[in-house]
């Protein structure tokens, strides 16, 4: 490989050798001069030729296998010429942008059992009646069957480096913030200084909680920064400014809403775990990201107005707050209106306006959703429907969802319906589609 | 405790004596061995004589190290090792502080954490990861184990003295206040704290590093040889008060040496690696049914049980599933069954 430069050298090193005049005065003659030097000169241009191309060869070889990425630390990562082995921690979003740029064949270990798990869930009604639910998995699982057999090497906070380095990943790619890392800064050094030392190449991502900013523009990074790790930063960012386009169209129709007209809208999780601890369920509050979707982006307020996250209230706090609109979403288990409406041990709160109106719905399963993931905007559109079903009258979510996958993860209506039922939103279907 | 006054006091017959003399030994060997098998033991297969070569190159080589040892270098040296160590030191420091604890109290059910001391610590650690930019969680874990313990010695002295009823009500005490305190953080936390109390509290050895081993071995080592030194007050203590004074021994002085050091092995166990249950009980009565009930070599011997029975136990915690098991599970399943068959079969031979 020869670069334009080291042709110009060339160039110049062949007029010095052989169109330089000749000294006229030298013993030797001017021919022989001319002879001896051509010789001499021929063996030099050979040695340079041979130095430029080696050279040029290795230097074009170091910057290939120097390709780095700045992560959302701000650190720049060296990484390997070729990716041919990757390991995440991650509860879905890596995995699921890996499978959109159509490297996730390249996943040989993962950090998450939620995304091999396959979960059903049912609850009793008041009648004695039982409702179940199966079937329900991340959609990466629906799309990538093959991740069931992948070794998980993250247990809670433990990960087994040995595993890890037994399934011979030429790059790890951490997401902060994923229910298995949300350590503290001193574990999470740990975790890394840990890596570094096995000489693995290490991405690290910060999802929105951990960078302390619950907004999508975070989820947008780390797409980004993931296109350029696997060398597609165009179609990553078309993968972003799909998912920006569906929530700006939401964010459009609802901003002309007057502030004395937005309803008061509860994301409220039905935990059992919240029961066990004598309370009604949990609840967001204006530092969450689900506050954000509800203010910023259907232009709702948010009926919590304190801070925290899947926060625990009693039955009474919840009389108090009194929503117009209850959306609920995955609380450890999948909670669809029904349970709400029908199960003994909500019946206090069917005095609450939404219920009694029926302004109740559900956002699709999403196991361990400690951070947002590539299917956010579907939350978004549910929150909407129900916050202002006369504005989005036009849209018939069971099809909307369809097209959003099919949008997202570039599949047919089938798979789109097969991911669908994975994430319980069959309810959605009404018609023809 | 059900020993008798001779036993303790050099009335036992010496050829009997001398004869559980060999147990600490046996024991040492066992945990040499252990401790040999679990570092060749590894998701990250290298053989077993890479594993002594790689271990015994930075002591006699200083040759630099091809790509794959190096590898190797950092699983064994970086990975297993510190973690082998930690386990073992814990152990030890578990179950002797058990035993401790036993032969003070005079009561076979007492564990080390008797006084509060994992309470303590369990809220410490609460507190240093919600609020981590103040300390680490691991010295938050340990000023407030050691608090507990002071508190429920403070609250159990009455008129200069302490008796044991009234320590060990103030240690249930205390532990309910530190562990009312914990749920009260638990509350307020947001789910990503609460999640990591929650796996604090389940105990483990993932995290551990070299700089933990540097400060935990020696000072547990020491604490150790001190209890070690003090082993035949210990013995004189679990006979009794009134016998104890009868020979001369002071015996809040000595009870008192005696749990500090219990309860600063035990703290600054718990601090570094989070609550791990079943040893501190089990380890003292298992190596009782093997050496006797005298302290000057149970002591010792169950430190080495517990090194070894902790070795064991985090080695099948971080090889037996691609991922870890909480090691509280696997002390759990091994350290029952395993308590339960010494006592049917030593209580059927006569030696308990």
């Amino acid at each position: 490989m020869t670069s334009p430069g080291s042709l110009l050298c060339f160039r110049a090193v062949m007029q010095q050798l052989f169109e330089r005049p000749f000294n006229p005065d030298s013993p030797a003659g001017p021919a022989r001069v001319r002879t001896h030097r051509s010789f001499w000169n021929a063996w030099v241009i050979i040695f340079f030729m041979c130095f430029w191309s080696i050279a040029g060869s290795a230097a074009a070889g170091a910057e290939k296998a120097r390709r780095t990425v700045i992560d959302s630390r701000g650190v720049e990562v060296r990484l390997p010429e070729r990716i041919e082995r990757v390991a995440t921690i991650s509860d879905g979003l890596i995995e699921g942008v890996m499978t959109v740029l159509g490297v996730s064949e390249k996943l040989v270990g993962i950090g998450s059992r939620s995304l091999k798990r396959v979960w059903s869930y049912q609850f009793e009604a008041a009648g004695g009646e039982t409702f179940s639910y199966t079937g329900g998995m991340n959609p990466v699982l629906a799309l990538n069957p093959r991740f069931a057999d992948l070794p998980v090497f993250v247990e809670g906070p433990a990960i087994n480096y040995e595993t890890l380095l037994s399934l011979k990943p030429d790059l790890v790619i951490l997401r902060m913030g994923a229910c298995n890392l949300t350590a503290t800064d001193d574990r999470v050094h740990m975790v890394l200084d840990t890596l570094d030392s096995l000489d693995l190449p290490t991405v690290v991502l910060h999802g929105p909680y951990f960078s302390g900013k619950a907004h999508p523009q975070s989820i947008e990074r780390e797409i980004r920064i993931l296109g350029r790790v696997f060398e597609k930063p165009g179609p990553a960012a078309q993968l972003a400014a799909f998912i920006r386009e569906k929530v700006r169209m939401v964010e459009n129709r609802t901003r002309d809403i007057p502030a004395a007209q937005r309803p008061r809208v509860l994301v409220l999780g039905l935990s059992s775990t919240a029961r066990e601890k004598g309370g009604a369920g949990q609840v967001f509050g204006k530092d969450t990201m689900e506050s954000y979707f509800i203010e910023e982006v259907v232009h709702a307020r948010n009926a919590f107005s304190s801070r925290g996250h899947f926060k625990l209230v009693n039955t009474e706090h919840l009389l108090a707050i009194n929503p117009d609109v209850i959306v609920l979403c995955t609380a450890a288990a999948y909670h669809p209106p029904r349970e709400l409406f029908e199960a003994p041990y909500y019946r206090h709160l069917r005095e609450l306006e939404a219920v009694r109106k029926r302004r109740v719905t559900a956002l699709p399963w999403t196991p361990w959703n400690c951070e947002k993931r590539l299917e956010y905007p579907i939350d978004v559109m549910v929150m909407a429907k129900a916050a202002y079903p006369e504005r989005f009258a036009d849209i018939e979510l069971g099809s909307w969802v369809l097209d959003f996958y099919q949008g997202l993860y570039g599949v047919d209506r089938k798979t789109a319906r097969k991911l669908r039922s994975a994430q319980w939103l069959d309810w959605t279907a009404s018609g023809p589609e | 405790m059900g020993q008798s006054k001779g036993e303790t006091t050099g009335g036992e017959n010496p050829y009997v004596y001398r004869g559980r003399l060999m147990w600490p030994l046996t024991l040492l060997l066992a945990l040499a061995a252990a401790a040999a098998f679990a570092m060749s033991l590894g998701k990250y297969d290298i053989p077993p004589a890479d594993v002594l070569r790689t271990l015994l190159t930075p002591i006699f080589s200083s040759a630099d190290l091809s790509a794959a040892a190096d590898l190797n270098h950092t699983v064994v040296w970086s990975l297993r090792l510190p973690r082998i160590l930690m386990a073992m030191t814990v152990g030890a420091a578990l179950a002797a502080a058990g035993a401790v604890f036993q032969g003070c109290f005079r009561n076979p059910l007492v564990e080390p954490y008797i006084l509060g001391v994992s309470s303590g610590a369990a809220f410490g650690a609460a507190l240093g990861i919600l609020f981590p930019m103040f300390f680490s969680i691991q010295l938050f874990a340990f000023i407030f184990a050691s608090l507990a313990v002071a508190c429920t010695y403070g609250f159990g002295r009455v008129r200069g003295e302490t008796p044991m009823l009234t320590l060990i009500l103030a240690g249930v005490i205390t532990g309910s206040v530190f562990s009312a305190m914990v749920s009260i953080l638990k509350y307020l936390a947001r789910d990503a704290a609460l999640r990591e109390v929650v796996f604090w509290l389940m105990g483990g050895f993932y995290y551990t590093t070299w700089e933990d081993v540097a400060w935990l071995l020696p000072m547990v080592g020491v604490c150790l040889a001190i209890m070690g030194k003090f082993s035949w007050q210990l013995n004189v203590l679990s006979l009794g008060d009134e016998e104890a004074r009868s020979l001369g021994v002071h015996t809040e002085v000595y009870r008192l040496i005696l749990i500090v050091l219990a309860t600063l092995v035990t703290a600054a166990a718990v601090s570094t690696v989070g609550i791990i249950a079943w040893v501190g009980l089990m380890m003292p009565h298992a190596t009782r049914m093997l050496v006797g009930p005298d302290h000057r070599l149970m002591l010792p011997s169950a430190a080495v049980m517990g090194g070894i029975f902790m070795i064991v136990c985090d080695t099948l915690a971080r090889t037996m599933a691609s991922a870890e098991i909480p090691i509280g599970i696997i002390t759990s399943i091994l350290g029952a069954p395993y308590l339960f068959y010494l006592l049917r079969t030593k209580t059927q031979t006569g030696l308990v």
